[in-house]
């Protein structure tokens, strides 16, 4: 699923104001439930040009951790974001290192080291990816719960041979 | 009725002696205030805007009758119709009066000039959106910024202005101007309103009750990341940190007066100074840019 911020914003291509935020925050969380998206959306920011920290603060910091108690939740990626948006999104979610892709907001070097593995292997378990970056299995468990409780992945319930429970995590770049 | 003497030139500096003086007449009980603008030659946009929002004051809480004595004859000295085409007379409250009359600027030229924002009232933050355009126009005709750092200071404006709508609990909204100085090569940005000020604000927050905050304290407070009335898990707090960290960025000069305590930073020579003066409610902040 593709949202176009510009179009929801009444094609307006600077974002300023808390309130502004909180409506496009509203719209957008109605179209991930009408459309029921439980895999990847896409925030596309082509055509926005700057986006204030009050409003990055409204529109998406807390639209991840309003969808993050939902189960299950999409994975959000932010496409086409320039560098003066980035900027104050940065702020927002506590900036952090460049290359095509970026993590922003608060997390630990151990988290990066998952997200790097995951982008790797695209889909995984929690088992195959504990052996690849030659972790416990509990702390991977705890990592990718992390990753998705900020809607960074998405995972799908799947059945084991043994009859139990197993997730596969999804990350899409 | 008591005269005061507006000075010949009126900054943020001989605007704290201005106060003291209607002060010391709210002291004395006089109840109607004539400001003499006779000898007056120059009053900068955070000038002007103080006065605007010292007479709002004066009117609404301190039921005065205000009188601006603009001219010694029935003619007005070109100063005043540069005072009006910059906005400031169309600000006041309806109650002021004038002698000879009140300026008015032709109107055909409000908004034609794409260098300065007239003083302009902000009622809400869909009208602030529409405003956007002229600042950034301003911006453009009086500075060689470029887009990105245009952004900067469109950012800082709608930081300030969310504000005014999120904790000055003003009842009129805010005011801004931008106004450029040739000679001194600065812009002045100015936003202000005339609420119940940082230090109320702070002051009414769960965790700054019992901190006895001076208004300078707490005005330096403010512009620290993560400081609000929200408390700090509250991830608010960050617009004027970011406003104090875009006016460094940018070499500006950045002032804080709210209620009775200002702080003024240079950030291009590295300092501060703050100070105390008489109340005059709500937050009025001014941002000096370098200009071309």
């Amino acid at each position: 699923m593709k949202i176009n911020i510009y179009d929801e914003v009444g094609k307006r291509k600077r974002l300023f104001f808390s309130d502004s935020g909180v409506k496009l925050r509203e719209r957008i969380v109605k179209k991930i439930y009408a459309e029921k998206a439980h895999d990847l959306v896409i925030l596309n920011f082509a055509d926005i040009e700057v986006v204030d920290v009050s409003f990055a603060r409204e529109g998406f910091v807390k639209l991840i951790s309003m969808l993050s108690t939902d189960e299950p939740h999409p994975q959000l990626l932010f496409l086409n974001v320039n560098d003066y948006v980035k900027q104050n999104l940065d702020l927002s979610m506590k900036e952090h290192k460049k290359k095509n892709w970026e993590l922003i907001g608060k997390y630990s070097e151990q988290i990066r080291e998952t997200v790097c593995a995951l982008i790797k292997l695209k889909e995984t378990t929690a088992k195959r990816l504990s052996k690849k970056l030659n972790i416990e299995l509990t702390t991977c468990n705890n990592r990718l719960m992390s990753l998705y409780e900020m809607c960074v992945i998405t995972r799908m319930q799947t059945g084991q041979k043994s009859g139990g429970i197993e997730f596969i995590y999804k990350l899409v770049i | 009725m008591i005269t005061i003497k507006v000075p010949n030139k009126l900054t943020e500096i001989q605007f704290e002696q201005l106060l003291k003086d209607v002060n010391l007449s709210l002291t004395a009980g006089h109840h109607t205030i004539r400001f003499d603008f006779t000898g007056t030659e120059f009053i900068s946009s955070f000038g002007m805007i103080e006065f605007v929002l010292l007479c709002e004051y004066l009117i609404e809480k301190e039921n005065k009758r205000i009188t601006l004595y603009l001219s010694n004859t029935a003619k007005l000295e070109p100063c005043m119709y540069v005072l009006a085409r910059l906005g400031m007379f169309e600000c006041l409250p309806d109650q002021v009066s004038f002698y000879p009359l009140k300026p008015k600027p032709k109107q055909s030229s409000r908004g034609k000039n794409d260098a300065i924002l007239e003083v302009t009232k902000i009622t809400d933050s869909e009208q602030a959106q529409d405003l956007f355009d002229r600042v950034e126009k301003a911006i453009k005709s009086n500075t060689t910024y470029n887009q990105g750092q245009v952004y900067d200071i469109c950012t800082m404006v709608s930081e300030m202005v969310q504000n005014i709508f999120d904790h000055s609990e003003s009842k009129t909204g805010g005011i801004i101007a931008i106004q450029n100085y040739r000679k001194i090569h600065k812009m002045q940005l100015v936003i202000a309103d005339s609420g119940i000020g940082i230090p109320e604000t702070l002051r009414n927050s769960k965790e700054y009750k019992n901190h006895n905050l001076s208004d300078i304290q707490a005005i330096s407070e403010s512009l620290k990341k993560g400081v609000s009335r929200h408390g700090k898990g509250a991830q608010r707090g960050e617009g004027l940190a970011r406003c104090v960290e875009l006016a460094n960025k940018h070499g500006a000069q950045l002032y804080i007066r709210s209620n009775r305590g200002w702080v003024k930073i240079i950030f291009s020579q590295s300092r501060g100074r703050a100070g105390q003066g008489c109340l005059l409610p709500g937050t009025q902040i001014f941002v000096n840019f370098p200009s071309k």
